[in-house]
């Protein structure tokens, strides 16, 4: 579990860590979006530039991005390799029935190889620098012109904010009835495929009953508390804008300007 | 002294059950004490606590409470919740925020204060409860012990007048049940609270200023701590094991020995038995 980096925030101190989620957030969307606009090799290199700052920027260790991408790595050569394999055009350096290699298509496996590596880098240098509440509190902000079409963002919100707090308490929970279950007799690691999924249950039932408690028991607390649904509510938590995020946007600007003015016809 | 909390014919029947919970129940209680509601378990204390916040609903109009001189009906509940801070049973299960601070400011929220205004509020209800160097911690790596500090600091934080403590600290250890204690105590002082406290600790009913026995939905009536321990009866009906020296008192008379009512210490009885064979 604790070997899949994607999704984990690691807590440290940089110019990253200090942005603002929201413009983490919009940036990352902004960059999977731009890279479909590179199409050479000089936008592919201003790409990878940006990729390299950013994660020098976060001040952590590479390796851990590197960590990331091991998950996924066979994935990424597979889908290049199909690339590679499948497309025509260019200089035929081998051919084999309908299997051949050419110019072009070894040209789009690297390609492809590069945007799988550089998306997953990015969105990590996103989840390991930004809490999930921060997330939670800016996908809140982000979604807040839905309201025009009555969805309930603050409801949505609080949702997502206890979720999020209860995500721990509940794995604390798991370990618990496991391990009891263990010191029953139940061995949740071999055996049959169907017995591994009827090992399950000991597991689910306990945890759903234990949840709805929880659920009752907060829900008696909020209202014991002065929660009233629908009725306004100030923040404690209020996001704010900084210099870094004026200047990333800015990057993000000029990044989007150079391939347009770059990219091949 | 005038009367915080007044109670007349309390009845509740839960949906789903056949005798009811609570029935008939009258009492009042005086502004700035301390008062311990005990009974077996299932005898409607908890009941009663959610009952005065209007948790849950009853028909107001058979059902009369006046909580602070306000009548508690639908149109009244904004108002009674922020007399009222309720601490409940299991700390995990009513931390609200993501970390400290945040849970302190839930209360504060549902009020609509101001963002300025909590930023106040909210480091100085911490201190108070001595919580303010976690107040960036999230609540898994907090005790139990911290956790209801933090319940308590949020309840502190919307100035009520009265806490309730619905066995507050059955779920902590000994550790963490007397730091509780204490910081309520010195709170009470400070704030000139009323304090309910569910219980079953014995420590806490003697200390109490007066004792409310529930048995089986029905009110034995209110006693001094004092006058509840000399009556075995009706401490076994609250559920309660009577404290080590009125055991040992009991011991005592059957071998003969009276030990004068009048000791209330410890210490004094200690007193009291080195004397013993002086006199003989």
């Amino acid at each position: 579990m604790s070997k899949i980096i994607i999704g984990r925030y690691i807590p440290g101190d940089s110019i990253v860590y200090r942005m603002d989620p929201r413009s983490k957030i919009i940036g990352t969307f902004l960059f999977v979006f731009l890279m479909f606009l590179a199409n050479n090799w000089l936008t592919y290199g201003i790409l990878i530039l940006f990729t390299l700052v950013a994660i020098w920027a976060t001040k952590l260790k590479p390796k851990i991005f590197w960590d990331g991408i091991k998950p996924v790595i066979w994935l990424i050569f597979f889908t290049s390799l199909l690339q590679m394999f499948f497309t025509s055009g260019g200089r035929i350096y081998w051919s084999w029935y309908f299997l051949k290699i050419t110019q072009v298509g070894i040209e789009n496996a690297v390609y492809l190889f590069l945007r799988f590596v550089m998306i997953i880098c990015i969105s990590t240098v996103l989840t390991l620098t930004t809490s999930s509440l921060q997330i939670a509190d800016a996908l809140q902000w982000i979604m807040k012109p839905l309201k025009i079409f009555k969805v309930p963002v603050e409801q949505l919100s609080l949702v997502m904010a206890i979720a999020l707090r209860f995500v721990p308490t509940l794995m604390d929970q798991t370990v618990k009835i496991m391990n009891a279950q263990r010191a029953r007799g139940i061995d949740f690691s071999s055996g049959s495929l169907l017995k591994r999924i009827k090992n399950i249950i000991p597991i689910l039932i306990p945890l759903f009953i234990t949840s709805m408690t929880v659920a009752l028991d907060l829900a008696t607390a909020m209202e014991a508390r002065g929660y009233q649904e629908g009725k306004p509510r100030s923040h404690y938590r209020v996001l704010s804008w900084t210099k870094a995020d004026g200047i990333i946007l800015g990057y993000f600007l000029l990044l989007s300007i150079g391939l347009i003015i770059f990219r091949t016809k | 002294m005038k009367d915080i909390i007044d109670v007349k014919h309390l009845s509740y029947t839960y949906a789903d059950m056949q005798t009811p919970a609570l029935s008939d129940i009258s009492f009042s209680i005086q502004e700035k004490s301390w008062v311990s509601i005990v009974g077996h378990n299932g005898s409607g204390k908890s009941t009663l606590s959610k009952l005065l916040d209007g948790i849950l609903e009853v028909d107001f109009k058979k059902n009369r409470i006046l909580i602070d001189n306000i009548l508690l009906d639908e149109t009244t509940l904004p108002q009674i919740r922020d007399k009222i801070g309720i601490v409940f049973q299991n700390p995990d299960n009513q931390f609200v925020g993501a970390t400290v601070q945040d849970d302190i400011a839930f209360g504060l929220e549902n009020r609509d204060i101001s963002y300025e205004k909590m930023h106040q509020i909210v480091p100085i209800v911490l201190e108070e409860v001595n919580m303010l160097k976690y107040k960036e911690k999230e609540p898994q790596n907090l005790s139990g012990g911290q956790k209801q500090r933090v319940a308590i600091a949020g309840i502190l934080a919307i100035q009520p007048k009265i806490i309730i403590l619905d066995e507050a600290t059955s779920m902590l250890d000994p550790e963490g049940r007397k730091e509780i204690l204490k910081v309520i105590k010195r709170l009470q002082k400070k704030f000139g609270l009323t304090v309910l406290s569910i219980t079953h600790d014995i420590d806490e009913v003697m200390s109490s200023d007066e004792v409310l026995v529930l048995n089986e939905g029905n009110l034995m009536g209110k006693f001094l701590p004092d006058e509840l321990f000399e009556n075995e009866e009706l401490v076994v009906k609250a559920g309660l094991v009577p404290p080590f020296l009125y055991q040992l008192r009991k011991e005592f008379e059957k071998k003969g020995i009276d030990i004068p009512r009048n000791l209330k210490t410890e210490k004094e009885v200690v007193e009291f038995l080195w004397q013993l064979n002086l006199k003989k």
